[in-house]
């Protein structure tokens, strides 16, 4: 480094072209290897990298160099620009994706370190071995000019079509028809424990939200099953998109077929593996097919009954979407919308099977074969017994039957995620079977069912009309005291499935539905939801109910934790021990001291500062079990026993 | 120079540059050749956890046992007709049921004994077996679930429940569960079958 010559390595246009062209070619492997998030906020994260390319690569331009391994730095520094370039506007894509901090950093680094094994080789192999570095002495070029405004203007308009296509091509490559869903919808493979309604836990594997820590059972919907109006709704013919995270530490799969079978005979999506401890969303896009229920799932048997399922409800593009199907020659004529729509999603659980996921949490697949599994909890949308008589995903509140409404009564998808059939009974009324695997019923006969088959994966779109059954008697007049709240039963024949944990009955696999009196509209149509004033009582009554339930489970107290360390250790009778307490709690997924614990210990009394901390001075005369008991209010009481050993 | 011109006067610059792009390139190779997440680009490597990681016993926590797990699941305060639940209880004695379930995840058959429960009140006091419920031996089956129901007299009138141990059958260790505090505890029928304040089962 001896050497005083200023020489600028790279025309400033050429290495601003050069970069933006690797930035592309950069951009476009990182996009071949990950594909999340979206073209609009590729474009616009595409611009605002590109400037910065620009910039950078007119300054790059004008490298001066005093000697050493000038060509090789030269191209190293082109290459780290065109890959940074393409890594910041595939992290930008990624935050205005909504993809969240942490996956935006970690696309931002997949992309650059991808980008580089491109942009380096390419970069050395042009400038190193070529002519077009100017080495200082042989052929003096001008003395670097610095960054004009025109130069400036030049390299950064010449970049930034470049690196906005390559921003895009980062994010989601070609603009196809699926990448112009606004959101997509979100989901995350996880595992826990669940308490069963007799308190027993027992182990899932399931989707989740993004933030969620614990499976839901089904997992959270794709398109809106109702009856609230929770998620983005489905049109068959609609490009849909689905980004899976996986925060588990083995593969799984996303299926989601049309037929009712246990393999993928004729898979709408899939199987998709979603590889292991994936943080960055793996995209599916997908055309939504013909209106009705679909299963997503993973393709392996074991796995969805452990949880990994959920619901996909596609929603008819033409004549009022309040239908399972649109209006067809060929298919059975529904004279006019529901009132309301609700997904049933019925299943089994055997907590054997959970047991063995738990143990073998590496393994994809847990051999159990079928013959093995004997569900012992039955649910409805997760929900069994005295919740699912109270829950509003699983209770229809419906107005009586006008005469002259529009709407039709309710539609029922139900959906079979086990492998054990269900037979589905509802008193107060018939149904009618409308659509079976997303299939129109034909035109002609439709069967009244008082008892619905349900096999495994099947599912069947039922209409439950709102009026109680034409038989019924004594006929519910609006002078009857039960006209305005009549609550009848749903629950399935098959035995079994109406107890919990090997016999607690009635726990298993029954909800209600109410019909509603009260004031009907006079004509013309029910209002959204069915929200007649009676209706609307009804549901009151049950929210009631349900934040009863919560109320006394949440009486018995949140749960404490108590470490006890004493010190000089181990606890020794007959000398002086300073024994140091912390009381920690679970709240919202995380583990935090608890402030203001009494703990009692050794005849002695102290609370916990806000570290959930306390220590307290015991001398033991003899040795034994010593119970140190901390109480605070709102929390369970909790015993630990501590040993205290034998003097020496 | 013009000041806006950079300037890599070391060789030591030189060579940072190098290298960076180089190991990002080589960072690059052993990611597209060990794909994760999406394909390739979920970087972040990721700390295996299990979500069962040793929670502190308790009602409805799950207890790792050589044949696989069990859990406690309820305590309850027994009501209704005395002489049908089966205990011998002397006055102020609180009868108390407790619902355990074995998940046996082995491949042979495991044995449930009530002397693998007990209670263990206050030092100095001998430990309460169960005197009421599923008194006989029974079986559980390789790879099945099975509930039982055991019931005891607890004497005295303290505030605090005595923990449950629960002893496995091959290792031999001892757990002790917390029941919580009297007040807290639901009641249940065993007659009438009806549960106690917080609405679950409670059998």
């Amino acid at each position: 480094m001896t050497s005083a010559t200023t020489t600028p390595l790279v025309p400033a246009r050429a290495g601003a072209s050069l970069a933006a062209l690797l930035a592309l070619a950069a951009a476009g492997f990182a996009g071949l290897v990950e594909r999340p998030g979206s073209v609009a906020s590729a474009v616009v994260a595409g611009l605002a990298s590109a400037l910065a390319a620009g910039w950078l690569a007119r300054r790059l331009a004008t490298v001066a160099v005093l000697g050493g391994p000038v060509r090789a730095a030269a191209a190293a520094a082109v290459a780290l620009i065109a890959a940074a370039t393409a890594a910041v506007g595939s992290g930008a894509a990624a935050l205005s994706a909504g993809d969240g901090v942490l996956a935006a950093l970690s696309s931002t680094g997949a992309a650059l370190v991808l980008g580089l094994l491109v942009t380096t080789p390419a970069a050395t192999a042009l400038l190193v071995p070529g002519a077009r570095a100017r080495v200082a002495g042989t052929r003096p070029v001008p003395a670097a000019r610095g960054t004009t405004r025109r130069g400036f203007l030049q390299a950064g308009a010449g970049s930034v079509a470049s690196a906005a296509v390559a921003g895009a091509a980062a994010r989601g490559l070609v603009p196809d028809e699926a990448a112009a869903v606004a959101r997509p919808f979100r989901l995350k493979i996880t595992e826990g424990d669940i308490t069963m309604v007799d308190g027993s836990p027992v182990f899932f594997r399931g989707f989740t939200t993004p933030d969620g820590t614990v499976p839901q059972l089904p997992g959270p919907p794709l398109g809106n099953p109702g009856p609230l109006p929770a998620n983005p709704e489905i049109t068959e013919g609609e490009p849909v998109r689905v980004h899976i995270t996986n925060d588990t530490p083995r593969d799984h799969t996303f299926l989601i077929d049309r037929a009712g079978d246990e393999g993928a005979t004729d898979p709408v999506v899939g199987p998709v593996r979603i590889p292991a401890n994936t943080t960055t969303p793996v995209e599916i896009s997908f055309t939504a097919p013909a209106a009705g229920t679909y299963i997503y799932r993973d393709a392996d048997r074991n796995n969805r009954l452990l949880g990994m399922h959920g619901v996909m409800v596609v929603l008819p593009r033409a004549a009022g979407q309040n239908r399972p199907y649109a209006p067809g020659p060929d298919r059975l004529e529904i004279p006019a919308e529901v009132v309301l729509q609700f997904v049933w999603c019925v299943h089994g659980v055997d907590p054997v099977l959970g047991e063995l996921a738990r143990e073998r949490f590496r393994d994809s697949v847990i051999d159990y074969p079928l013959e093995s599994f004997l569900p012992r909890y039955f649910f409805i949308n997760g929900k069994n017994g005295t919740e699912a008589l109270h829950d509003e995903s699983t209770v229809p509140v419906l107005p009586m039957q006008d005469a002259t409404a529009a709407q039709v009564g309710c539609l029922i998808r139900c959906v079979n995620t086990g492998v054990a059939t269900h037979a589905l009974h509802w008193h107060g009324n018939h149904v009618f079977v409308l659509q079976r695997n997303a299939v129109p019923a034909r035109p002609g006969l439709v069967f009244e069912k008082d008892v619905l088959r349900l096999d495994a994966l099947q599912r069947i779109d039922v209409l439950l009309p709102a009026h109680t059954g034409l038989d019924a008697w004594p006929m519910l007049t609006p002078d009857h005291p039960k006209f305005a709240d009549q609550v009848f039963p749903m629950h399935c024949h098959s035995e079994m499935s109406q107890t919990a944990g090997g016999g607690l009955y009635p726990m298993g696999m029954l909800t209600d539905w109410h019909l509603a009196g009260g004031s009907v509209p006079a004509s013309g149509s029910v209002p959204v939801n069915g929200s007649t004033p009676a209706v609307e009582q009804v549901r009151t009554r049950l929210a009631e109910q349900r934040a009863a339930i919560r109320r006394s489970r949440s009486a018995r107290g949140r749960r404490m934790r108590l470490s006890v360390s004493p010190s000089p250790a181990p606890a020794r009778a007959g000398r002086t021990t300073r024994f140091r307490f912390r009381t920690t709690t679970v709240m919202g997924g995380r583990r935090r001291a608890v402030r203001g614990a009494r703990i009692r210990f050794g005849g002695r009394t102290v609370r916990t500062d806000r570290t959930g901390r306390a220590a307290v001075r015991v001398r033991f005369a003899r040795a034994g079990r010593v119970r140190a008991r901390v109480t605070r209010s709102g929390y369970r009481t909790l015993t630990r026993i501590v040993r205290i050993g034998r003097g020496r | 120079m013009p000041s806006s011109t950079l300037v890599l006067d070391s060789r030591r610059a030189l060579l940072a540059v190098i290298a960076a792009a180089w190991a990002g390139a080589l960072a690059g190779a052993v990611l597209l050749a060990w794909p994760s997440p999406g394909g390739g680009s979920g970087a972040a490597p990721r700390v295996e956890t299990r979500t069962d990681a040793a929670p502190a016993p308790g009602l409805g926590r799950r207890i790792p046992v050589s044949f696989g797990s069990l859990s406690v699941d309820s305590a309850s305060r027994l009501t209704g007709p005395r002489r049908a639940a089966g205990l011998r209880l002397r006055r102020g004695d609180l009868p108390l049921q407790v619902a355990v379930t074995f998940v046996n995840t082995s491949s042979r058959t495991v044995r449930f004994s009530p002397s693998l429960f007990r209670l263990l009140p206050a030092a100095g006091t001998p430990a309460i077996a169960a005197t009421g419920g599923d008194l006989a031996e029974q079986r559980v089956g390789a790879r099945r679930a099975r509930r039982f129901v055991l019931r005891f007299a607890v004497p005295g009138s303290a505030r605090q429940l005595p923990d449950l141990e629960v002893r496995d059958p091959a290792a031999g260790t001892r757990t002790a569960v917390p029941l919580g505090t009297r007040r807290a505890l639901p009641s249940f029928d065993h007659v009438g079958h009806t549960t106690g304040p917080d609405g679950r089962a409670h059998p």
